[in-house]
This record gives structure tokens, sequence and C-alpha cells, in this order.
């Protein structure tokens, strides 16, 4: 996975992350499993991920996002 | 088994510090970090921000583990935010493998048309049932709710992780009975 910017860093860092920091952090993740966003949002709720701690942290961030 | 503060921020941070706690006191000095994206918060092991697992040793050899859980902060009546477990996924991976040999998962909200179990165990495991072999990663095995701190207890009392301290056994009961008590209302 490539290195997370580091606004990004901070923010997890210091708790907190806006809706579109979290956006970037699955997008950043779905880039490491070679998918796209939407891809991976999809993917994430059907459950269809790769079976791997990066898809598993992004099926759990993907329960962050709103409904 | 929700955990109280005045803020959502304070009862994160109660959770995270309580868990990271217990971990150093059992198998692993890799903290978990955890953030907030209101009203829901996640925590997992996490360096420079990245997703990682915790490498144990145990008597079959490396292996990683992965904790990760989403909680959702519901308002009491007194002004405290009180969390509430929305999904956790708990993994141990042999070695060098991607896919893990054992995964605990539970899902507050399955996907639409899903009647499985939420609470269940899967892997790449083969399961005989007469002339079939299954997958129990095909089946959803249910596993009850399970407390981190049994994964934990597995890690070390079936897989040899050594230790991190004399006291892990009560320092893991402790933790399982405070869940019951005093994080819970």
């Amino acid at each position: 996975m490539t290195p997370l910017p580091e606004a990004l860093q901070e923010a997890i860092e210091k708790g907190e992350l806006t809706e579109a920091q979290l956006r970037e952090l699955i997008a950043l993740e779905a880039q490491a499993l070679g998918l796209t966003y939407e891809e991976a949002v999809r993917r994430a709720r059907d459950r269809c991920l790769p079976k791997n701690h990066i898809a598993a942290d992004l099926e759990l961030l993907v329960q962050l996002l709103p409904a | 088994m929700p955990i109280q503060g005045w803020t959502l921020r304070e009862a994160a941070q109660r959770f995270c510090d309580h868990v990271n706690y217990v971990l150093t006191r059992t198998v692993t000095q890799t903290r978990l970090v955890v953030f907030e994206v209101p009203p829901r918060i996640q925590v997992t092991f996490r360096q420079a921000g990245q997703p990682i697992e915790a490498r144990l040793q145990t008597r079959f050899g490396l292996m990683r583990l992965y904790l990760g859980q989403v909680c959702e902060s519901v308002t009491t009546p007194d002004g405290m935010h009180e969390l509430r477990t929305i999904g956790y996924r708990y993994t141990l991976t042999p070695g060098d493998t991607t896919e893990p040999l054992l995964r605990w998962e539970y899902l507050k909200i399955p996907p639409a048309g899903a009647l499985w179990c939420r609470h269940h165990l899967q892997g790449p495991v083969e399961l005989q049932i007469h002339e079939h072999s299954v997958s129990l990663n095909d089946l959803h095995l249910p596993s009850g709710y399970v407390p981190f701190e049994e994964v934990l207890r597995f890690c070390i009392v079936d897989h040899g992780v050594p230790p991190l301290s004399e006291d892990w056994d009560a320092v893991l009961r402790d933790s399982y009975e405070r869940f019951k008590t005093e994080f819970t209302r």
C-alpha cells in the first residue's frame, strides 16, 4: 500500500476524520486491492472483497459511511 | 457491551486505551488506533495510518492477528455517549499467506436479503459432510458474540503465544468482567 498523505495520517493520529477524509482512506485501500472506490464500496457491502487484512479494514471503513 | 464518555472522543479513547492495555499484557505491543467519523468510530491496528496486523510467534510458527471493530455512539438521557458495536472482524493468518485461517465476524446490519448468522466463524477449512466437501468459507458457523479477550486467550493457550505478563489470565478475566459490569449499563 502506498504511504498515506501526511494530512490524512495526522487526522488518523488525532482521532477524527471528516467524511471526505474517510472516502480518501477508502479510495487508497481500494487502490491497494486494485479496485476503484465505487467497486470497493459495492464489494464491501456485498461482502465479496478479497480475504486479507486490508480488505477486512476496508469493509469496516465502509460501515463508517453515512447510510 | 456499551462504553461511555461525555464525548464520543472520550468514549472511543477509553475503549481503545483499555484494549491496548490488555494487548500489551497478553500477546502484543502492537497498538490499536481509534478514530471517529461521528457518530461512529473504528478501532484497529494501524501504523502511519495504514492497517497492519500484529505478528505473533506461535507453536505452529508465525501467525498474524488482525483486530478491527466499528462502534456507534448512542446518546443516553443523561447526555453520555455510549458505544454500541456495529461490526467486528478478528482474523488469524498463518505465515506469509494472505487469506486468514480463521475469521470471526459480526455485522449488526447484514446485506439486504442475507439470512445467515450475524456472529459467525469462517475460514478456508474443508469439512466433509457425507460425500460433500464443503469449505467453512461457504458456511456461517454460529459463534455467538466473541469477546476479543477470548481470541487473545485462544492465541496463548491453543497457539502457544508466549504471554507478555505473568498475570495474563487475570488481565483477560478482569477485562471480560469489566466489559460486563463497568462498561455495561
